[in-house]
């Protein structure tokens, strides 16, 4: 089976130490060349070690936790309930047009037409589930390349990122996706309606 | 001669809502026998069971696992079902998509959204005056 590409990285431990060695082995020579080299080795060392403190503070496991998982479901929900929604549209304008053909003929055709308009116009769901799947791809893509650079530096998923927010900032959630939150029956009963 | 609206039509996308507007549309033009499929796979399965054959075929590019493309192309190499009228229905509107289209031999090609005064228009300019 084929290692995945961060798995192919060294990590910052084992650049440094190969580094190290090799300036080691450097050190015992005399010559202007090999300063040089050397020189350019701690440089090049000193900038690697940067470069990892710098990822390190951008705190890959609080950008992958549930942000990433949550946006690529909220629309994949958004797909969903669209699809839904217009599948009902045009069920009810289905019967509009049956109704239509019992209208006077002054009157039925004008209804057909109007008919028609909200069927081309339902075409919309398509396009726009569509251009939604490619941004879910995308989300997909990223949270794999941010999987591989917790994988370099050597971290581990969170398990779930903490809500901080408080009182009434909190409640602000958004609609829920299908399966969370309860339904109006469970709402009503709660609510002794 | 205008086209025979007792023809069969096949509807291929992988988006339910669309087959359905495009079978109430269809049928708006007068066409009654109209069937579905929701890929390329389905779609050439059921072309090569079908008895009496689709006298058209209004396909959606981008599905899996068998793309509007791929079945065009399995469709032309097809000794029996070679002739199908192909008609191309998808957001894919690059030039590169339609000359890969036209290349593959698809007799016409509509970009999504569409109305249905387009639709008719292409039918027609494959398969002669709806009437």
């Amino acid at each position: 089976m084929t290692e995945p590409n961060a798995a192919k990285l060294l990590t910052r431990e084992q650049v440094t130490s190969a580094i190290t060695t090799l300036m080691g082995k450097l050190s015992s020579q005399s010559t202007q060349i090999h300063e040089k080299i050397v020189q350019d080795l701690f440089d090049l060392a000193g900038q690697i070690d940067s470069l990892y403190a710098e990822l390190g503070n951008i705190q890959p496991n609080n950008l992958k936790s549930d942000h990433l998982k949550s946006a690529h479901d909220e629309l994949s929900a958004v797909v969903e309930a669209t699809s839904t929604a217009t599948f009902q549209i045009i069920g009810e304008m289905e019967k509009l047009e049956k109704l239509a053909k019992e209208l006077p003929a002054d009157k039925g055709p004008q209804v057909v037409d109007c008919v028609t308009r909200v069927y081309e116009a339902c075409s919309f769901q398509d396009i726009t589930g569509q251009r939604i799947t490619k941004v879910v791809k995308t989300l997909k893509a990223v949270e794999e390349r941010v999987d591989a650079l917790i994988h370099t530096l050597g971290g581990t998923r969170p398990s779930e990122m903490k809500d901080t927010r408080i009182g009434e900032e909190a409640l602000l959630n958004g609609p829920s996706l299908p399966g969370q939150g309860i339904s109006q029956d469970e709402i009503d009963k709660l609510l002794g309606f | 001669m205008s086209v025979d609206k007792k023809m069969h039509v096949l509807v291929v996308d992988d988006f339910p809502t669309m087959r359905k507007i495009i079978r109430n549309l269809l049928e708006q033009l007068g066409f009654s026998n109209i069937g579905e499929a929701e890929n390329g796979a389905d779609a050439l399965r059921k072309m090569r069971e079908a008895n009496p054959k689709f006298g058209l075929v209004i396909s959606d590019w981008n599905m899996e696992p068998m793309t509007g493309l791929q079945l065009l192309k399995e469709v032309r190499a097809d000794n029996g079902l070679k002739a199908t009228p192909f008609i191309m229905i998808t957001a894919e509107n690059k030039t590169e998509n339609v000359i890969a289209a036209k290349e593959a031999g698809v007799n016409n090609y509509i970009v999504k959204p569409f109305n249905a005064a387009t639709l008719k228009s292409k039918i027609e300019a494959v398969l002669g005056p709806i009437g």
